[in-house]
């Protein structure tokens, strides 16, 4: 399994770098607005094609590019519903703290675990190869995260189930 | 014990690649994206079916005899078949998007994200 994982980080990391040419454009509808066109999706010649890059039918990852804005949206493997509920809680922290992230968005897009909203005004303040390998490093680190926090739940889950128990024997 | 191809000298046979696969492969690529999705339909069943037979030592070759038209149209396919979220087919197109992306560059990806005709998730 883990074989196809290079070759995943490798094809989001060339598609981020090709979809991250984004700049200024403000609102066309109101004046003096400027949005993410990819959140609000008004007009069709301000967005680029989405593509959704598939590992395997638990893992995938859909990005969506438009003129000045960005949305990765990933869905993490969750092998049983311990991860399930480990993954929830975990993208829930950070979502919590979008704002020290600034490029995190607060809500997951339907059907995925977590999202990046990522705007002109981002890759002007950073440099764009550098965010293109924080998102890559962030859905590297994932999976080790969450089977290490799955493995701490279950060690600590054995360690009081053994101190609790052993009052009665 | 076995050493690599590379090492005997082992060469892909690149007569049998030309007559084969490549002949099939450019055949379906210069269907051009923005014609019928019939058309479109039937070559990506083509693409699809020519890269699963592709053995990996080819998969340079073949790539790098394809013009920029082509090329273009093989991004779209591989994002088309990448959407599908079947294990074995996207692992096989993930292994062609890099060695495509190598071959033919960030532009060629940029090129299938800016055709706004072709949609590369496919509806159907």
């Amino acid at each position: 399994m883990s074989n196809t994982l290079r070759p995943y980080l490798t094809c989001v990391r060339n598609t981020l770098t090709a979809a991250l040419c984004i700049q200024n454009f403000p609102c066309q509808e109101v004046e003096r607005h400027n949005k993410p066109e990819v959140e609000y999706k008004t007009s069709e010649e301000l967005l680029l094609n989405s593509v959704l890059i598939c590992r395997n039918e638990n893992e995938k990852c859909f990005i969506e590019s438009s003129i000045n804005s960005v949305r990765i949206s990933i869905k993490v493997k969750q092998a049983d519903e311990l991860e399930e509920i480990i993954a929830r809680k975990f993208t829930s922290f950070l979502q919590q703290r979008a704002d020290s992230f600034r490029v995190l968005r607060r809500k997951p897009v339907e059907g995925y675990d977590i999202s990046f909203l990522i705007t002109n005004i981002h890759c002007e303040e950073m440099y764009k190869h550098k965010i293109v390998d924080f998102v890559v490093d962030f859905m590297e680190q994932i999976d080790k995260e969450i089977s290490e926090l799955k493995l701490t739940v279950n060690s600590r889950g054995r360690a009081v189930a053994t101190e609790f128990l052993g009052a009665f024997t | 014990r076995q050493l690599p191809g590379i090492c005997t000298g082992a060469r892909p046979d690149y007569a049998s690649i030309m007559a084969s696969v490549l002949s099939i492969l450019s055949q379906a690529l210069d269907v051009d994206t923005r014609s019928s999705p019939e058309q479109v339909a039937t070559s990506y069943q083509t693409v699809k079916e020519a890269i699963s037979k592709t053995k990996e030592a080819e998969v340079d070759y073949v790539l790098e005899q394809l013009n920029p038209m082509q090329r273009d149209n093989m991004m779209k396919y591989l994002y088309m078949g990448l959407s599908t979220g079947d294990a074995k087919l996207c692992a096989l197109c993930l292994n062609w998007h890099e060695r495509l992306t190598n071959c033919a560059g960030h532009g060629c990806i940029i090129r299938s994200l800016s055709d706004k005709s072709t949609p590369l998730i496919p509806t159907s």
